[in-house]
């Protein structure tokens, strides 16, 4: 017979064995026998710090790094390794993911997974668990706690103090200067001992609501009956990707043209704000894209409108109207509105360089154009274009002008290519025009591809519908 | 003073227990050992018989031994320097005591944690310590189950009941293995 540890060895040795053991492995051995959880009788501390440390286990997904001086973090955004990360919720006692926690409650230093060999890292190994009464044991969990609220304040005043004694050590005569950044021992400080030392304290969005840190006026962007909490910025190439991931493939990245991606090259979309809002009907937290007011939140701004009452996720309206084609119409029309927003965009980048180039070739409010002594060229470039106005600011095209506005295009970039000299050519091809110049077929290409997806919603008004029923791209 | 006389040391908690033969600076490793060689006559300890009573058995008590003969010459701590016996301190273990520990079977194991919390071998005792917390460590409530030789008494309700405890963890997803 199997001798058992329980019973041949000495309550002081299995005491010393059970102070060893990790938060996981505690709550495991107290769940095998009467006898052990009577003897290790763990209470919800010890519970929490189970769950603090399952969140660092492989399996909930690499701790996140992020760094302070470049507000960099990795892995990125919207990353498989992101998007698979768990972190406790030590309201509901769960692993969540990051969707169901606002930016504070994840990203904040004290508040994020810590990094390996940091000082919070280091006592998720080991359990605090003591063989004390649940009182005396309670007054040893608060004094340690008194004690390291003591360190990480002092921690904090060093931290905070650097920028100062910084600037008294390295004086610059410039009232103006850069606030230096964090120097690597100064990061290494706060990686090892600030980060995730209040982890305790992280709450998911539903639990926030439960508890009512929400029912201050303006304290979160919902309302009563459709509480909604903000969470992370993410970029996204346009506003249909946003709502409807996947519904359509992205076209490559060489295909954007970069009027949308000047600012830098790493640029290569629109920030948005994720918001998640709570069902009423099925009380789970969902992307509010599952909403269908997809303007709700557009531009960042808290409950610029109220929702509609009472605003269902797709689920259950199809649910409560027992109507899949107005559900069906609902969606589509909304995908089509963004899809031809983002036409009528790049059709404003197409027409944005005519006017231009009519300037450069015609002294209307030009007194020195540089293509002046090319007027026939320009004549052959731009006769015959419909013009707004008698002004010259704009064109009109339809859809059947395309072919012939792409070959007046070829002949102006033929001429600006091989007819005029490098130092005209310098001229001519400034700023945005220059961008506009290079990138026209990419608007050109992309316009057409635009008009290929709206073509192919509106054959069928269940696309989106079953889109949305078969991914559920919004479920948290 | 010689360190490679031996001393005589018997098991009594059981009839009939064998005597060790144990080289004087192997057996003082033991906290105990040493201070009965301080506070008797020293003479007389070594011819006679040492009577110790643990319950273990002599093949504990010889593996013991061995690591004590093993480490003799390792550094003993003074007898006044208790250190912090509450402590947790996780250690690495050698690759000979790795081997050692390797070898030996659950029983052996109790045995020496036994045996060394009485003779305060503590080297040896905390080696002990971290090779059963490494036993645990990682593992399910059924694995831990299965290895330390625990029979669960708990009632189907009561199971079900403790699974529902820390199967909140998993946010609506499965409970990766049993209860853990």
């Amino acid at each position: 017979m199997a001798p058992f540890l329980d019973i041949h060895v000495p309550p002081e040795i299995l005491q010393h064995i059970v102070r060893h053991l990790d938060p996981i492995s505690l709550i495991a051995l107290s769940q095998t026998s009467r006898v052990w959880r009577a003897f290790i009788n763990p209470i919800h501390h010890d519970y929490a710090q189970r769950l603090l440390a399952l969140e660092l286990l492989p399996e909930h997904g690499i701790v996140p790094r992020f760094d302070e001086r470049s507000q960099k973090l990795t892995p990125s955004w919207g990353s498989s390794e992101w998007e698979s990360n768990k972190y406790a919720c030590c309201g509901c006692m769960k692993l969540r993911t990051h969707m169901m926690f606002d930016n504070h409650a994840i990203l904040r230093r004290l508040f994020r997974k810590p990094p390996p060999g940091s000082v919070e890292a280091s006592n998720a190994t080991t359990t605090d668990w003591e063989p004390l009464e649940l009182s005396a044991r309670w007054r040893h969990i608060q004094d340690r706690a008194a004690q390291a609220k003591e360190e990480l304040e002092k921690c904090r005043v060093r931290v905070a103090d650097w920028p100062r004694e910084y600037a008294m050590l390295n004086p610059v005569p410039h009232p103006f200067a850069r606030v230096p950044q964090y120097h690597d021992d100064i990061n290494h400080e706060i990686e090892a001992h600030l980060v995730g030392t209040s982890r305790h304290k992280r709450r998911c969005v539903e639990c926030q609501r439960r508890r009512g840190n929400w029912s201050r006026p303006n304290s979160h962007p919902g309302s009563k009956e459709a509480p909604a909490a903000k969470s992370r910025q993410l970029k996204f190439p346009s506003m249909w990707e946003r709502h409807f991931p996947g519904l359509v493939e992205r076209l490559p990245p060489e295909s954007v043209p970069r009027i949308w991606r000047a600012l830098r090259e790493s640029t290569d979309g629109i920030q948005l704000s994720l918001y998640v809002l709570c069902c009423p009907s099925c009380d789970t937290w969902q992307e509010h894209s599952a909403f269908r007011e997809w303007s709700l939140y557009q531009f960042g701004f808290g409950s610029p409108k109220r929702p509609k009452d009472p605003l269902l996720c797709n689920r259950c309206h199809l649910a409560a109207h027992q109507d899949p084609d107005l559900l069906a119409q609902e969606l589509t029309m909304g995908a089509l509105e963004m899809f031809r927003d983002d036409r009528d965009d790049t059709l404003h980048q197409l027409k944005f360089g005519w006017p231009l180039i009519h300037r450069d070739f015609n002294d209307s409010g030009n007194p020195n154009p540089p293509l002046a002594k090319f007027k026939a060229v320009g004549a052959e470039i731009l006769s015959g274009l419909r013009w707004t106005s008698s002004t010259k600011q704009d064109i009109i095209i339809e859809d059947s002008d395309l072919p012939d506005l792409g070959r007046r295009f070829q002949r102006y970039r033929e001429f600006i290519d091989h007819e005029v000299d490098s130092e005209t050519r310098w001229r001519v091809l400034q700023s945005w025009f220059k961008l506009w110049f290079e990138d026209y077929d990419l608007y050109e290409k992309r316009y057409h591809w635009l008009n290929k997806q709206i073509a192919w919603l509106e054959s069928d008004v269940k696309i989106v519908l079953n889109y949305v029923l078969k991914r559920d791209p919004y479920r948290i | 003073m010689a360190t490679n006389q031996s001393l005589k040391l018997q098991n009594t908690f059981r009839p009939n227990g064998r005597v060790f033969e144990v080289e004087r600076s192997a057996a003082e490793h033991s906290a105990v050992v040493r201070m009965l060689l301080e506070d008797f006559d020293e003479p007389d300890l070594l011819v006679t018989i040492i009577p110790i009573s643990i319950d273990t058995s002599d093949d504990t008590l010889a593996k013991v031994f061995e690591w004590a003969t093993h480490h003799k010459n390792m550094p003993k701590p003074a007898l006044d320097d208790d250190g912090d016996r509450d402590e947790v301190v996780t250690i690495q273990l050698a690759s000979w005591d790795d081997e050692f520990f390797s070898d030996i079977d659950s029983e052996t194991l109790y045995g020496i944690l036994i045996a060394t919390n009485y003779l305060d071998i503590k080297p040896l005792y905390d080696m002990a310590v971290q090779v059963v917390v490494n036993m645990v460590r990682g593992k399910s409530t059924k694995q831990i189950r299965e290895i330390l030789g625990i029979t669960s008494d708990f009632t189907a309700e009561e199971e079900a009941a403790i699974r529902k405890e820390t199967a909140w963890a998993y946010d609506g997803e499965e409970v990766p293995n049993e209860t853990s």
